[in-house]
């Protein structure tokens, strides 16, 4: 059995801007061995590092186990920040539906919102249920949901 | 149709339980002024608007508010996360614990369950609008009256972006008005129901 074709976390080669990539990422997570399926895939790697830490993106200090948690907010905060953009703007149109520099700028922030989403579901699990993509788990289940964590 | 996003529309993380202060954001779930009655009001209002724009715009502020609504939720939830019951004595929350132990239910502040009669629904594009614009105000100034009760930032920091989001409505539902008032007479807005009296223009 191929452990990276079957993981949906499995690290895309190439870099995507807002994300910075550590190998730690393409660890099989827990939840995928049949041995611990029942173990949330948030006790491992989000619940556990989070509790008492700051979430200061500029100290430099941090050990290599906490990088991908300050990773994987740094890429959810692009997500929250495009996300926005994107309904603002979409609200916006719905009443300037001719506004050539708003259709732009959409167009635009469309693009970076779908890469930052798809970057997103590539490496920490699926934001959007049509982004599931293993094949020996349904991911969907295995992250937490939106209440859970830190946001 | 819709699609879930396993995110919220702002970020949440609430450290430290209130139950107290969850009894009163509650209203922001299911009181007069509320998300649910938010959503409720602008996706049940679609059917009825004559012009593309505005039954746009009431689906796509109809499908924030549920977000909203998950927002306001997500905060009562952390707010009573891990309660002891010494915690919950003789706080406001008693009576809520009472009948829904640490669950989500759409109530007023006061107590009062949510009631489909706290939104409208008329059948008329500027009667309606005129009510949403109303409705945007009511919220805001609910969420202006929850601000002065909290000062945990982590509460502070999602009720003021939720906030935020009705003035931003209020903008557009007024764009949306003066866009129908425009295609309308303008010696006699009230000529004719442009939802209803279809031979009329």
């Amino acid at each position: 059995m191929n452990e990276m074709r079957n993981n949906p976390y499995r690290m895309r080669q190439q870099e995507r801007p807002g994300c910075t990539r550590t190998e730690n990422f393409a660890k099989t997570p827990q939840c995928m061995n049949d041995n611990s399926r029942m173990q949330p895939l948030t006790q491992r790697s989000l619940a556990a590092p989070y509790a008492g830490k700051s979430c200061d993106m500029r100290d430099g200090n941090k050990s290599k186990q906490q990088r991908p948690v300050w990773d994987q907010r740094k890429c959810m905060q692009n997500i929250y920040e495009l996300g926005f953009i994107m309904v603002e703007t979409a609200l916006f149109l719905d009443t300037h539906p001719e506004d050539a520099e708003a259709l732009a700028y959409y167009a635009e922030m469309k693009e970076k919102y779908h890469e930052a989403v798809r970057f997103y579901s590539d490496n920490f699990g699926p934001l959007n249920i049509h982004n599931v993509t293993n094949e020996n788990y349904w991911s969907w289940v295995a992250t937490p949901m939106p209440w859970e964590v830190e946001g | 149709m819709w699609n879930y996003e396993k995110r919220l529309e702002y970020p949440i993380n609430i450290k430290n339980p209130n139950p107290a202060l969850a009894a009163m954001i509650i209203s922001q779930y299911g009181g007069p002024d509320g998300e649910s009655g938010a959503s409720m009001r602008y996706l049940a209002q679609r059917y009825s608007m004559p012009y593309r724009e505005v039954s746009g715009l009431l689906t796509d502020i109809g499908t924030e508010e549920l977000a909203h609504l998950e927002m306001v939720s997500v905060m009562v939830h952390q707010l009573t996360r891990n309660l002891t019951v010494d915690q919950i004595k003789g706080t406001p929350f008693e009576a809520y614990y009472v009948d829904h132990t640490a669950g989500v239910w759409p109530q007023a502040a006061g107590g009062i369950p949510f009631n489909a009669c706290e939104f409208q629904s008329k059948g008329d594009i500027i009667t309606d609008l005129v009510e949403d614009l109303a409705a945007e105000q009511k919220a805001r100034s609910t969420y202006d009256n929850l601000i002065r009760l909290v000062d945990d930032m982590d509460v502070l920091d999602p009720l003021r972006f939720l906030r935020q989001r009705e003035i931003v409505h209020f903008q557009r539902f007024g764009e949306a008005l003066s866009l129908v008032q425009d295609r309308l007479d303008s010696k006699n807005f009230y000529a004719f129901n442009p939802s209803f009296d279809k031979n009329c223009k």
